[in-house]
């Protein structure tokens, strides 16, 4: 697989894997925003969530160019081989840790969480309706990605770890557009997704169920993931997991 | 039951007898050790034995999970005693050292005179107290 469509599909997937947490915690952000707008029809509607959450995700891709250029050095510093188990690592571990904290198992990263909570709530603030509709809900956007969220985190230890700013960006460009499916649903008002997403019992079982598929990511075999590989790729493996 | 299991393992507040807290850590050392057994297999994970002696990254993760658990536990144990955080910290501390060693291909031969295998028994030593005051202590009712 190309490195930039791998990096991209680990960063959807990472998104995806969020969608009840997102929907749970976040759909009500999604929903406010679109109301303190107040659109006056149901395309101004679609164009402000359509720019509200480009801001987030261009928040997202903010923060993954500087993780990004931070764990560059470190990257490049390493050999081929064992960047690309750190990169599989930070993947196991990150999905691990959205999941077992989606699940209330694992503390969620409440450290960071009250580190960035006076930059997320200054943001808000500039964010009050005087700009107009689209810049305001552009800016709601750029406010609302800068939110303590524990599945940002995880997504931003893989960027850290992609190898550049731009790789970095990328990650974290496609974890937001792999969160939008919950979202919009959220915004759409389908407050169901909501509902199940702050139920204990099933967060619990969406949670460990990401958790596995976490660990999934280092124990399946090599071999099992032919079906899903093209055979250039397979050589790619072969060279990169040399056999004992 | 599920919620007291949950809280006993994956919680680090509250407290927890001297007895909860031997069964739990014999349950933990079980499910790690058959973890491990079952996770530590080449062929489930190439990449990390490009060299044999290191286990593999799923034995890895699956030995930090327990120690997670281990951890909550001990956490409960030591706060039911009445130590401080600090105590459970050095705790959780040195066996994460321990295990990242172990993860990275050191502490292996814990007898052979090199480097790691003293600190191999420095982490040792330094998570001891913490697992003997966790024996030791009475039950605070």
């Amino acid at each position: 697989m190309d490195p930039n469509a791998f990096l991209l599909t680990a960063g959807f997937g990472l998104g995806l894997a969020s969608t009840l947490h997102c929907a749970g915690m976040c759909g009500g952000i999604a929903a406010g925003l679109l109301h303190v707008s107040a659109p006056r029809s149901a395309a101004e509607g679609m164009r402000i969530a359509a720019l509200t959450h480009a801001g987030r995700i261009a928040s997202y891709a903010l923060a993954g160019t500087l993780v990004g250029a931070m764990g560059a050095p470190a990257v490049a510093w390493l050999d081929r081989e064992i960047a690309f188990r750190l990169v599989q690592w930070a993947g196991a571990v990150a999905l691990m840790w959205i999941g077992l904290s989606t699940a209330g198992l694992l503390p969620s990263l409440s450290l960071l969480d009250r580190l960035l909570a006076p930059l997320a709530n200054r943001l808000a603030r500039t964010a009050v309706p005087r700009f107009g509709r689209y810049p305001t809900a552009l800016m709601g956007g750029l406010a609302w990605g800068m939110m303590p969220c524990a599945m940002v985190y995880g997504a931003l230890f893989t960027a850290m770890l992609s190898g550049s700013a731009a790789g970095g960006a990328s990650v974290m460009a496609a974890f937001g557009a792999g969160t939008l499916p919950g979202l919009i649903a959220a915004t759409a008002g389908f407050g169901a997704l909501a509902a199940i997403g702050a139920r204990q019992n099933l967060r619990r079982i969406a949670g460990i169920a990401i958790g596995i598929l976490g660990f999934l990511t280092v124990w399946v075999p090599h071999s099992k993931t032919d079906v899903i590989c093209a055979p250039g790729e397979r050589a790619a493996l072969t060279q990169v997991n040399v056999a004992p | 039951m599920g919620g007291y299991l949950i809280d006993l393992f994956f919680s680090l507040k509250g407290s927890t007898t001297r007895t909860e807290w031997m069964a739990g850590t014999a349950v933990i050392a079980a499910l790690a050790v058959g973890g491990i057994l079952i996770f530590n297999d080449g062929s489930f994970d190439e990449s990390m034995n490009a060299a044999p002696e290191i286990p593999t990254m799923a034995a890895v993760l699956w030995a930090l999970l327990s120690l997670y658990a281990f951890t909550a536990l001990s956490a409960k144990r030591l706060s039911d005693a009445g130590y401080g955080r600090g105590i459970t910290a050095a705790l959780a501390l040195a066996a994460f050292l321990l295990l990242c060693g172990w993860g990275a291909g050191y502490f292996l031969a814990p007898f052979a005179p090199r480097l790691d295998t003293f600190v191999f028994w420095a982490l040792l030593a330094a998570l001891l107290p913490a697992v003997l005051a966790c024996i030791r202590s009475p039950d605070a009712v």
